[in-house]
């Protein structure tokens, strides 16, 4: 597949001489903009679904209330009031920073969900793309069956089935795993971080079982025929082969968990409040808009950090043709 | 294919091509520059009562006469035809069977729908309704929203010819209340106390009633982990001014707020409390939470409606200081935005109906209305067969167990009582400051 691909592009790259003097030297008699003006319903997508709403964050967060305290935008630059963004910032790094509890729960629940994904997803993901056989369609119906339901909905799900008297206890009783009922409900990190896992791991799935089913089986054979024991290979071959799934899958997991409020919401607690819930409660809370859009932009930033990092990663898996 | 087709575009020129495109389009900037500074065109014109409506909003002690910006309807305004009545109101809230299938039936003539929406939080509610994204013909907000929506015209005065339930059937406190002198904009809805609801199959009554300060059960840490709390900062924060003696539940003082926050910070230290709005008629009736601050309303929901089949009626309990605690009610206006000003006074005047609105409160959402025919000491029977779910008399009316006496709410604790009202914006500020410190969990 990969030498297929590589084979025109084994021709030096085009010099920036050679493409000042644009494609007509090629053969070509498209004009300069032509190509470029494919992007054109790219760029009109993102502008009006990401640029404007984005720009619209900026002037809430930077605007004001009116009369009942509800976020009043302000879109002119020069009107913009930046002291609910310093004030949402003290609350992180100032004398009393009781936003930093959250932020510091998000750190760790995230990170631990992601990889719980990571760990029973791969498992899942090895299985199907290896031992799937026929089974294979089945069993990639079977994890995006849920899907079909809303992530809120199975939450909600989650709830009466976790209440003191709701079916997991039951079991648990009857198991003599327990004495008394679990009150998994009263704000325990376990139930949040196992909530996240469970609401996004299929997102963790898909792209592990994409990759993991392209690799080539000869390449595992050649690792077992130099003498490498199973384990041995799975370190050496399968797994960098599937580094690139890996990270895509935890930046598609974590992104969408540091925003998440409503698994805390549903099942959670006040004492295992994450970033998400900051912003839903700014949001909820009257005169709270411009300080949700400041949490916003704060986490955006934050956020910016491992995602620059993974496309440092993606891109320089694609210069050594990974 | 020819190869020269075959050549892919450099990712900078394809970079620069789409830059070059995102710049084509129309400049932003330009077109908001049109626009002036949002909130900087006060609504209110400084010196005049409205204003000094904003700065000293209506207490029992002050009452407001809320300013008329047009004229009521007139009385013998036909009723619209093939009209869809829009009721705007908290989520059920109301009972669909009566407020939409009976008022269906009674216009029937007229071919009358009815539609109802539910809304789950009210600051939302209103910037739909300002910004027409909900075009309501009838709305429900409380007393503290009413002076604002008088103010950003929003809401029509009421024609009270067509109302006359109002005086036929409710409590001469809502006749004309201070909030809204001569029921100019607003007919009451239902009434509320908030205290504490409990299990007695868990707590008894002493347990809570019997201590010098019954708010303080909720900061037991016997019962961490069961205890729950509503997440509304003015509810929750006022509860624990009351806890601390302060009687101000609108008060702007940074002291007295401050103290209320650190004893809820306090108060999550001790028994990790569920914070919902929801928490005491759906998780104290599957009793998963055993007690729990509770609006009256919400505790006869959960023993009426909520509770799985086969509860005893004597596990509720509700306590609620004789001596004033924090009481109020809800509305019913007319917002501007709706299309049916006549069919929704004949709404108002429907829910008011002696029968509807007792069958409202009894059958379906457990919230009193103000009627002069409820007879509170008629809800409390001495005694109540315990192994029946829900009970009602042999006429239909419904009896509260002895747990639940408390729950009743009379005329006389309004004039004990404290009612949550409009703040200035810089109190507003300080509840909401404390209340966001109280929901990070720090």
């Amino acid at each position: 597949m990969r030498s297929e691909v590589a084979a025109p592009e084994a021709a030096p790259e085009p010099t920036a001489e050679r493409r000042a003097r644009g494609n007509r030297e090629s053969g070509a008699w498209y004009p300069r903009w032509y190509w470029p003006s494919f992007a054109t319903p790219a760029i009109l997508w993102l502008a009006l679904l990401f640029v404007l709403p984005f720009y619209v964050v900026l002037a809430i967060a930077f605007g004001t209330v009116d009369i009942f305290q509800n976020p009043l935008p302000v879109y002119q630059p020069w009107y913009w009031s930046f002291a609910t963004f310093n004030q949402t910032l003290t609350r992180f790094v100032g004398t009393n920073p009781f936003y930093k509890p959250a932020l510091i729960r998000t750190l760790v629940y995230v990170p631990a969900a992601s990889l719980s994904c990571l760990v029973l997803g791969y498992v899942v993901a090895y299985f199907v793309a290896r031992h799937g056989g026929r089974l294979k369609g089945l069993y990639l119906v079977l994890l995006i069956s849920p899907f079909f339901i809303s992530y809120l909905m199975r939450i909600y799900a989650w709830q009466s089935l976790l209440l003191t008297d709701g079916v997991i206890n039951r079991f648990l009783i009857k198991l003599h795993l327990t004495s008394a009922p679990v009150n998994w409900l009263s704000g325990r990190p376990v139930t949040v971080v196992l909530g996240l896992v469970y609401g996004y791991i299929p997102y963790m799935i898909l792209p592990l079982y994409g990759q993991l089913d392209r690799i080539d089986q000869s390449l595992l054979e050649s690792g077992r025929d130099l003498g490498a024991s199973p384990a041995r290979t799975f370190l050496r071959v399968t797994l960098p082969l599937s580094r690139q799934a890996i990270l895509a899958g935890l930046v598609i997991v974590s992104l969408p968990m540091f925003g998440d409020y409503f698994t805390n919401n549903l099942i959670g607690g006040v004492k295992t409040s994450m970033y998400g819930n900051l912003i839903d409660n700014a949001v909820a809370s009257p005169g709270g808009g411009p300080q949700a859009g400041s949490l916003v932009l704060i986490l955006v930033v934050l956020l910016l950090i491992p995602l620059a990092y993974y496309l440092r990663s993606t891109k320089r898996a694609t210069e050594a043709g990974l | 294919m020819h190869p020269a087709r075959r050549r892919l575009i450099s990712r900078r020129d394809f970079l620069r091509g789409a830059g070059g495109t995102a710049l084509a389009l129309p400049s932003l900037g330009a077109l908001l520059e049109a626009c002036a500074k949002p909130g900087s065109q006060q609504p209110v014109a400084s010196g005049t009562s409205i204003e000094n409506l904003l700065a000293h909003p209506a207490r029992r002690d002050n009452p407001v006469t809320l300013p008329l910006f047009e004229q009521p309807i007139a009385p013998d305004t036909p009723i619209e035809r093939d009209a869809t009545l829009k009721i705007y109101n908290w989520d059920y809230y109301i009972w669909p069977k009566l407020a939409r299938d009976a008022f269906e039936k009674k216009f029937a003539d007229y071919n009358v729908k009815v539609e109802i929406t539910w809304f789950y939080d009210i600051n939302p509610a209103i910037a739909k309704l300002q910004s027409g994204q909900v075009q309501a013909d009838v709305f429900f907000p409380d007393p503290s929203e009413l002076t604002r929506l008088v103010i950003a015209k929003q809401l029509r005065p009421l024609q009270q010819e067509l109302i006359p339930n109002l005086a036929a059937n409710y409590w001469p406190e809502f006749q004309n209340p201070f909030y809204d002198q001569k029921w100019r904009y607003s007919v009451p809805y239902a009434i509320y106390t908030t205290g504490i609801a409990y299990r007695r199959d868990h707590l008894n009554d002493d347990e809570v009633g019997g201590r010098d300060n019954p708010y303080e059960v909720l900061w037991d840490p016997t019962w961490k982990g069961r205890v729950s709390i509503y997440d509304d900062y003015r509810e929750t924060i006022g509860m624990a001014l009351l806890k601390n003696g302060i009687t101000d539940v609108n008060t702007g003082n940074p002291d007295a707020i401050n103290t209320a926050k650190e004893d809820l910070l306090g108060m999550i230290d001790a028994t990790d409390p569920y914070k919902k709005i929801n928490g005491i008629y759906v998780r104290m009736a599957h009793d998963d939470m055993w007690v729990g601050q509770s609006w009256s309303g919400d505790i006869v929901n959960a023993y009426v409606y909520n509770a799985p089949p086969g509860t005893p009626n004597d596990v509720w309990g509700y306590w609620y200081p004789q001596n004033g605690g924090m009481i109020g009610n809800d509305l019913m206006v007319i917002p501007k935005g709706g299309q049916n000003p006549r069919l929704a006074h004949e709404f108002l005047n429907f829910m008011l109906d002696q029968k509807n609105s007792y069958l409202n409160f009894a059958d379906y959402n457990g919230y009193q209305s103000p009627m002069t025919s409820i007879n509170p000491d008629a809800l409390v029977p001495a005694k109540l067969p315990t192994k029946i779910d829900v009970a009602y008399d042999a006429a239909g009316n419904l009896l509260y167990p002895t747990g639940l006496s408390q729950a009743v709410v009379v005329p006389e604790q309004f004039d004990k009582g404290y009612t949550l009202l409009e703040m200035t914006p810089a109190a507003n500020q300080l509840w909401t400051d404390a209340w966001d410190e109280i929901s990070a969990g720090a």
